[in-house]
């Protein structure tokens, strides 16, 4: 788009030059450079005053004739607009500085390029130039705090594994998925090619993640759509908000090399504590002697020590046999499954072009080696862009994304990377054989798996200029994204000993193409803008897989050589089209008013008949009143002041394309019904012989399925102080989703199980603000500046399709007036101190007891509670908690969601002339985690046999149990049970376990040096930088026992199986010649 | 160069606009799923549609459940150790005690949710809807009108299930098949009160008269004998459903002649012109024949055949699973699973066969009859040999051995006996029964004797013919999901049984609903006999 300026305005001053020369006038001719000595081309020199003006070549020259006494003045997008008086000199060079103000940055909203002071929606910027030289398997982790709003969701440190997404203006997705199908996934848009990360993921075969194919060095902007007004225009993708992605294009003039290079390592992760070998013995045994004591006084505890079988209980052989040799010879299992990572990443761009046409090619590899055995990722990176300017009235925009990426080991589950959950090793002091260690670690790092992506993406626009104001641009875009996944476990990894091997391909492809006709027409203080347009977008999803059990040999680890029976495979592919129209138009008046109206009409041929098109219109309006004559006098202090205005509707489509077909199932898999008694070993595929179809009764076709729509108002302001010094910019909105897609359980006599439909109604107020300020003025060799963002979303279930009764699900509820996914677990209200504190039951006269806990058993005590031991509140108030987990008992925690109320990033940049320093950080506050690491840790003092055979974990240092009557406590004691089995269940599931998820991340520390210049010429280099990247430097936390708060599942559980985010060090080199 | 570049915008353009206005551009054919727009249209279709119904009736039939809400319910078994269905059934009296269990009836609940009734019902529904508006002319002649019978057949068939399992249920004739139909306006889900059990019964006979227009009688020995629906299956229903609804308006003090009426017409329809006969009961063999299907008694019953690949391990489930003792793979007899399966104690067997041992069919429906045994494990020695002598039934076990078997299963059969659902001699003596009630004694005396001539029995001399009549049917149909429901439509109950007259009385035949009809659809009560018995 910027090569498009130039060229226009370059073809315009030309026609000017042609026709004005005069005959007292003198030549002037010089060179515009920028501060680094280099040519700018294209830059405007022309006359004050005059309609006189050139633009410069290739070189950054220019030539014009003017009069003696005449000022020059010389502006370019980017640069402050510099006057400089001719004094009847023939030679003017003129230097131009970085212009400051961020007000002319172009911004893409729509399907066109404006400035950003000319923005009505709100919308955010993410400024490439801080992030392309961080190495990243994944852009996602670097946008992180990057913009308000924007929530940057990682669910695991797995590279190049998806997991995350972003999401803008609060997670609005009724999901409980933790992949990207769990998130409201805005539209992003590449290059002219939308893309659905929910489409993608629908057939992918191979979990990678979208944001891992895009090469961070390639990116020149990513501009987000955040409100309705904004994203109205993209219809019935925007609710989500849009996501507009623009890789970089070739600047005009001689060739540039831009060379880097960077190498780094990825530390293990901080281990958990674990005692091994005599100290797990000794503690174990401390931790009986304590319980029993406890409970039933020091002489049981003598007794069982004394190997006597006292009211039943025994200790388990492993702890009292003191010679056994594993106990000096223990295993520590954390060792088999870490290791210390490596990335490296490799980029060359070349960027050029003559007046006429300019190209880039960027090519970029990245390779890391994971901090989990057997994990790897690598990823190639070529794309290239040529601008044309056909003739004056065409121009042309080609790109091309090329990307293979190959992401290798784990499991088939992307939130699971460990063979065993770290929470739960195994004791170390029980003998492995050679063969299950290799069992164990061999399900890491003896597995195949390959998971490669092939991307190819082509987008070519083409514009013609008809008449003058008069536009007619047409963008065709292909894009394939190809998946493969290889997967093989050999006999050796396999619990069962056979060897499985999965080879599956998934495709999408997707065309689209829009035709836009655009005017502009401004006379005097009268400015006006219209825009129309057709887009269709057609999309083919495809998939293949084969599967096959007990392969030939491990040697052969594809699916080749297996026995007939053995293979089973299937395929599929899915159509989806969409067709749409759109419209814009604008008035403005004296550059300070406007008002903005939008429409688009979306016809999707995912939805039946009569539901197929929907209409989403959108008004949006700006006021620039620091341009006001009245407030000329504050300039100074208030250099630029807008207020936005904007009320819009737009909607979002169900991942299902397939939802308003009613669809029939071969009687194979349900219908014959035989099946159902399991391993029945036979496809009943018939009735008589003869082939028969049933209903698909999982889920009715859904006929009146239609888009969910948010409509969405929002206030903006955005403020600008001191001449380029503080910038505020802030919103508030509010939103309301209508019909969000949701699955109800149906009454059994329907027949059909379950529907989803347009059931549940959202509402989400928020505001957001960003603050940017430079300590000194922006003319200072030591500069200062630091950046703020801050949001709030709250977003609660306005309207349950249910009747309004609360929803629950697992471990979830959905309430009406609530966040959604509220937690649904034991209330814990802590230990109890007394037996008389115990509610008794005025109709037995028995005190509150665990229902079905058989701890006591021997003594006749079944179910007592003891003190020390948890209460939970008695939810059907029948005196007894649920001593196991039966369910009777759970209740809606209200008030925590795992959702944030408060996120946001501070970044900071310190320069002093070679040498620069940024540090980057975002932080989430408000919300709950449920730990599930330390609940799973300590759930092993609830069943004898785990507490035997698991490790034990040392959390002295945060983990404070109940004791002795009068201890403050947090945590209950810790009652490990004997023989007869089970006990209070102390550590199951409960409210026990939500901890504040607060955390404040420091996601990347810069220190970047420019050699100077004095070098840098020695080697023949234009420019040389070396540069140093510390990754998750440092993360404060408000629960020390979460390792990450980022690390959970959707409904808010901490997942301890996944890949850890790991702390790195980088250090880098960047050469441009 | 302009003008080209034009042009070729241009066309590029027509091109994606004409075919974005191509009308399938918005309606693609999807080709990973068959859906009712593309659906329906060759009468192939709609044969698989209906097969579609057998299937899942089947599919429902399959676990036993009608031996166990039909037979077990009765008293006459008693259950192994470690296997067999839900303890509960046995002590049918008794399931007021359960309330002390918190929430888990298990498995009793399981039978107390009709959902897979009504994937039946709504599978048959919309088969129904779709067959009626298909043009006639896409079918062979006759064939339309045919398919349309089973389909109304298994419908009824499926009512009459709920009416005389439940009572009271939601009645749904319409084709579900969009969304607008289950939510409504105000996005809550649409839901159905129960109708009284008279008017589900109403709509078993609406379309058991419908079917009977449209349907023939049977070829026997055609490879659809007794596995599909024909007239005489229909008829054979029709006289059921009359006499339960003779049974209905009897109990609610409502004229009820005309149903009896009807049954002994239509029941003797089927058994004059539906060319069935009595299968000789001269051997085992003969009787596991009958069992295996498709003999001249089959009126009908569900086809289960592993020539057919339509069968299902027994091992894992089924009638087998609960009656049969399976014999050990290699022979080895201390592997047997007597103490899993369930058996008749001796205290027991004078109801099923007072007049044993003249009565052949206690050796032939069962094995070791004559074992004196009340409990297999008690009174039953660890001897091997002993263990034989538990008394099973043996209607059923007809199985072939699974040839992927594992080296180490013991007992990996297939089954081979088709489910009944009506079989001769019980329509005969349906017959028998409308005889009595429409005080036509001689004629259903006739019946009797033939039966009992074929059980190796002399003629009935007694007084009490109803009662003889039903006597007959346990000992013939034991095993076959009848008994229970003979009782209640009899207000008869033999001492085995803990039917009380209060519980007859507040209608406690019917089983209590379970609580995923009851919180899913508000609309439905429970049972009332049942408030305050179960924990749901």
């Amino acid at each position: 788009m910027k090569g498009h300026f130039y060229c226009v305005t370059a073809f315009f001053f030309l026609i000017l030059y042609s026709t004005s020369l005069s005959a007292q006038d003198i030549p002037v001719s010089g060179k515009v450079t920028d501060s680094n000595g280099d040519p700018v081309i294209a830059a405007t020199v022309k006359v004050k005053g005059a309609k006189k003006g050139i633009a410069t070549n290739t070189n950054g020259e220019y030539t014009l004739d003017v009069a003696p006494n005449a000022i020059l003045v010389i502006s370019s997008v980017g640069y402050a607009t510099r006057e400089i008086p001719v004094d009847g000199k023939n030679q003017i060079n003129v230097a131009l500085k970085t212009d400051n103000s961020n007000l002319n940055e172009v911004v893409i909203v729509g399907y066109k390029t404006v400035k950003k002071r000319d923005v009505s929606g709100a919308v955010s910027s993410i400024d490439m130039k801080d992030l392309k030289d961080i190495p990243a398997a994944s852009l996602l982790s670097l946008l992180a705090g990057k913009a308000p709003g924007v929530q940057a969701v990682m669910r695991t440190g797995l590279p190049g594994g998806s997991g995350g997404g972003l999401v803008i203006r609060g997670n609005t997705s009724l999901s409980d998925a933790s992949d990207v199908t769990g998130l409201s996934n805005p539209l992003y848009i590449v290059d002219g090619v939308p893309i659905s990360l929910t489409d993608l993921a629908g057939f992918d075969v191979t979990q990678n993640d979208f944001f891992a194919t895009l090469n961070p060095n390639d990116i020149e902007s990513i501009d987000i759509l955040k409100d309705a007004s904004a994203t109205a225009i993209y219809g019935s993708r925007g609710a989500n908000g849009v996501v507009i992605i623009k890789t970089k294009r070739g600047q005009k003039g001689a060739t540039h090399f831009n060379f880097s290079a960077v190498q780094g390592i990825n530390f293990q992760p901080p281990r958990l504590k674990v005692y091994i070998g005599e100290a797990e013995r000794e503690e174990k045994l401390r931790l009986y002697q304590q319980s029993l004591t406890a409970l039933f006084g020091d002489q049981a505890w003598v007794d069982v020590r004394n190997g006597l079988e006292v009211m039943g209980y025994m200790l388990p052989p492993v702890l009292t046999d003191k010679n056994n040799p594993a106990f000096n010879n223990a295993y520590d299992y954390q060792d088999m499954f870490y290791q210390t990572g490596l990335s490296q990443q490799y980029n060359l761009d070349m960027s050029g072009g003559t007046e006429k046409s300019s190209f880039r090619i960027g090519m970029g590899y990245y390779k890391e080696k994971g901090i989990l055995v057997g994990f790897d990722f690598s990823r190639f990176t070529l794309n290239a862009t040529q601008t044309n300017d056909i003739t004056k009235n065409i121009h042309n925009d080609l790109s091309l994304r090329l990307t293979y990426l190959t992401r290798q080991g784990g499991q088939t589950d992307n939130l699971r990377s460990f063979p065993t959950s770290p929470t739960s090793l195994p004791s170390s002091l029980y003998y492995k054989t050679p063969d299950e260690l290799k069992l164990l670690s061999g399900q890491l790092g003896d597995t195949y798996q390959a998971n490669k992506s092939y991307l190819a993406s082509v987008s070519d626009g083409l514009r013609l200029t008809i008449a003058k104001g008069l536009t007619w641009e047409n963008q065709v875009a292909l894009s394939g994204n190809f998946g493969r996944e290889d997967y093989f476990v050999p006999s050796t990894a396999a619990a069962n000993s056979l060897s499985t091997s999965t080879a599956a391909s998934s495709g999408n492809f997707t065309v689209n193409a829009h035709s836009i006709m655009s005017y502009l027409h401004k006379s005097g203080d009268h400015e006006f803008t219209a825009l129309g347009g057709v887009e269709t977008n057609t999309e083919q999803q495809t998939l293949l897989n084969l599967m096959g059990e007990n392969g030939p040999s491990d040697f052969i680890q594809v699916v080749q050589g297996y026995k007939k029976g053995d293979i089973t495979g299937y395929s599929n592919i899915i159509k989806t089209n969409m067709l749409s129209y759109f419209g814009n138009i604008a008035y403005g008046y004296k550059d300070r008013y406007k008002i903005e109206g939008v429409l688009r009409r979306d016809a999707s041929s995912r939805f039946g008949q009569n539901n197929k098109w929907a209409t989403f219109p959108s008004v949006k309006s700006y006021w620039i009143f620091s341009d006001e004559p009245w407030l000329n006098a504050a300039k100074n202090v208030l250099s630029f002041g807008k207020l936005r205005l904007s009320v819009g509707s737009s909607g979002n489509i169900d991942g299902d394309p397939l939802l308003q077909y009613n669809s029939f199932v071969p009687t194979t898999n349900i219908g014959a019904g035989i099946n159902d008694i399991f391993e029945n070993k036979m496809d009943v595929g018939t009735y008589g012989g003869q082939g028969g179809l049933v209903s698909d009764f999982n889920k009715i076709a859904n006929r009146a399925l239609s888009w969910s729509k948010s409509t969405e108002i929002n206030y903006g302001l955005d403020l600008e102080f001191f001449n380029h010094r503080i910038y505020v910019t802030a919103d508030i909105y509010s939103r309301y989703i209508k019909g969000s897609v949701f699955t109800s359980q149906l009454a059994p006599y329907m027949g059909y199980n379950s529907i989803r439909s347009n059931l549940v109604d959202l509402i989400s107020n928020g505001w957001e603000t960003n603050i940017t300020g430079y300590l000194f003025p922006r003319e200072n060799k030591f500069q200062w500046d630091w950046t703020l963002n801050l949001s709030s979303n709250h977003t609660v279930i306005a309207k349950l399709g249910n009747g309004g009764r609360d929803y629950i699900s697992g471990n979830y509820a959905f309430v009406q007036g609530m966040p959604a996914f509220q937690y649904y677990t034991y209330e814990y209200l802590g230990p109890l101190q007394n037996v008389n504190d115990l509610p008794v039951n005025p109709m037995t006269g028995q005190p509150l007891s665990y229902y079905g806990a058989d701890a006591g058993l021997g003594l006749g005590q079944q179910g007592k509670i003891f003190p020390g031991m948890p209460l939970f509140t008695d939810v059907n108030g029948d005196y007894m908690i649920d001593g196991g987990d039966y369910g009777n008992d759970k209740k809606i925690i209200r008030g925590k969601s795992p959702e944030p109320k408060i996120m946001g990033g501070l970044s900071t940049n310190i320069k002093y002339k070679n040498l620069s320093l940024r540090v980057q950080s975002s932080f989430a506050f408000g919300f709950y985690v449920f730990n599930t690491s330390l609940q799973q840790m300590l759930s092993q003092y609830d069943d004898n046999i785990l507490f035997t055979t698991n490790a034990l974990y040392d959390l002295s240092s945060s983990v404070h149990f109940w004791q002795k009557p009068g201890d403050k406590a947090y945590y209950p004691m810790r009652y490990i049970t004997y023989s007869d089995g089970g006990s209070a269940r102390s550590f199951r599931e409960s409210s026990m376990f939500i901890e504040k998820g607060d955390y404040w991340s420091i996601d990347n520390v810069t220190l970047s040096y420019n050699l100077p210049q004095r070098f840098v010429k020695r080697t023949g280099a234009k420019g040389i930088n070396f540069y140093s990247t510390m990754m998750n430097a440092y993360m404060w936390k408000a629960s020390p026992n979460i390792p990450d708060p980022r690390m959970t599942t959707k409904t808010g559980y901490y997942n301890g199986q996944g890949y850890p985010i790991s702390r790195s060090m980088v250090l880098g080199i960047n050469v441009n010649f | 160069m302009i003008n080209r570049y034009i042009n070729c915008t241009g066309i590029l353009l027509l091109v994606l606009v004409f075919s974005a206005c191509k009308k399938d551009f918005l309606s693609p054919r999807q080709v990973d799923l068959v859906y009712n727009e593309v659906f329906w249209s060759s009468e192939k279709d709609a044969e698989k549609g209906v097969l579609g119904i057998y299937s899942l009736y089947r599919g429902l039939m399959v676990s036993g459940q009608m031996y166990d809400r039909g037979d077990v319910t009765t008293g006459f078994f008693n259950r192994g150790w470690d296997g067999g269905s839900s303890d509960m059934l046995y002590l049918p009296g008794n399931f007021a005690d359960l309330t002390g269990t918190q929430k888990s009836w298990g498995a009793m609940e399981s039978y107390a949710d009709w959902n897979g009734y009504y994937k039946v019902i709504a599978q048959a529904n919309l088969v129904i809807a779709h067959m009626q508006s298909m043009p006639e002319k896409l079918f062979a002649k006759g064939d339309k009108e045919s398919l349309l019978g089973e389909a109304y057949f298994l419908r009824a068939l499926t009512y009459y299930n709920i009416a005389t399992i439940w009572g009271n249920a939601p009645l749904i004739d319409e084709s579900i098949e969009s969304s607008n139909q289950v939510i409504n306006g105000d996005k809550t889900l649409v839901t159905k009160p129960r109708s009284a059990d008279v008017e589900v019964m109403d709509s078993v006979l609406s379309d058991v008269h419908t079917a009977t227009g449209l349907l023939d009688y049977g070829t026997p020995g055609s490879a659809a004998w007794g596995i599909r629906a024909n007239k005489g299956s229909v008829e054979a229903l029709a006289g059921a459903a009359d006499l339960w609804m003779a049974f209905l308006k009897k109990r609610d003090g409502q004229p009820y002649s005309e149903y009896i009426t009807d049954a002994v017409a239509v029941l003797e329809d089927v058994v004059t012109n539906g060319r069935y006969s009595l299968v000789s009961y001269s051997s085992v063999d003969a009787i596991h024949n009958m069992y295996k299907g498709q003999s001249s008694e089959s009126v009908f019953e569900l086809n289960i055949s592993s020539d057919q690949n339509e069968t299902y391990r027994v091992d894992n489930g089924g009638i087998e699973f609960l009656t049969c003792k399976l014999p050990p793979l290699d022979g080895d007899v201390s592997k047997d699973r007597s103490s899993s399966i369930n058996y008749v104690p001796y205290s027991q067997k004078q109801y099923i066969y007072p007049e044993y041992p003249q009565d052949i069919r206690a050796n032939l429906f069962f094995d070791a009859w004559q074992s004196t045994y009340n409990e297999p494990f008690s009174d039953v020695s660890q001897v091997a040999t002993d263990r034989n002598l538990v008394t099973w039934m043996t209607k059923f076990a007809i199985f072939v051995v699974d040839p992927q078997h594992q080296w180490n299963e013991y007992v990996a059969y297939f089954a081979e006996a088709n489910i009944p659902v009506f079989r001769f001699t019980g329509i005969k003596l349906l017959l028998a029964e409308a005889y009595v009630k429409n005080n036509q004694p001689d004629k259903a005396l006739a019946i009797v004797n033939e039966i009992r001539t074929r059980a190796g029995l002399g003629n009935y001399a007694g007084s009490d013919l109803l009662r003889e009549v039903l006597q007959q049917r346990a000992s013939e149909l034991i095993g076959e999901g009848k008994i229970f429901f003979d009782e209640i439509r009899n207000n008869y109950f033999p001492p085995s049984s803990s039917m009380t007259p209060e519980r007859y009385a507040q209608k406690g035949y019917y089983w209590p609903v379970s609580s995923n009809v009851l919180t899913t659809n508000k609309m439905v009560a429970q049972t009332p006999y049942w408030n305050g018995k179960t924990t749901w």
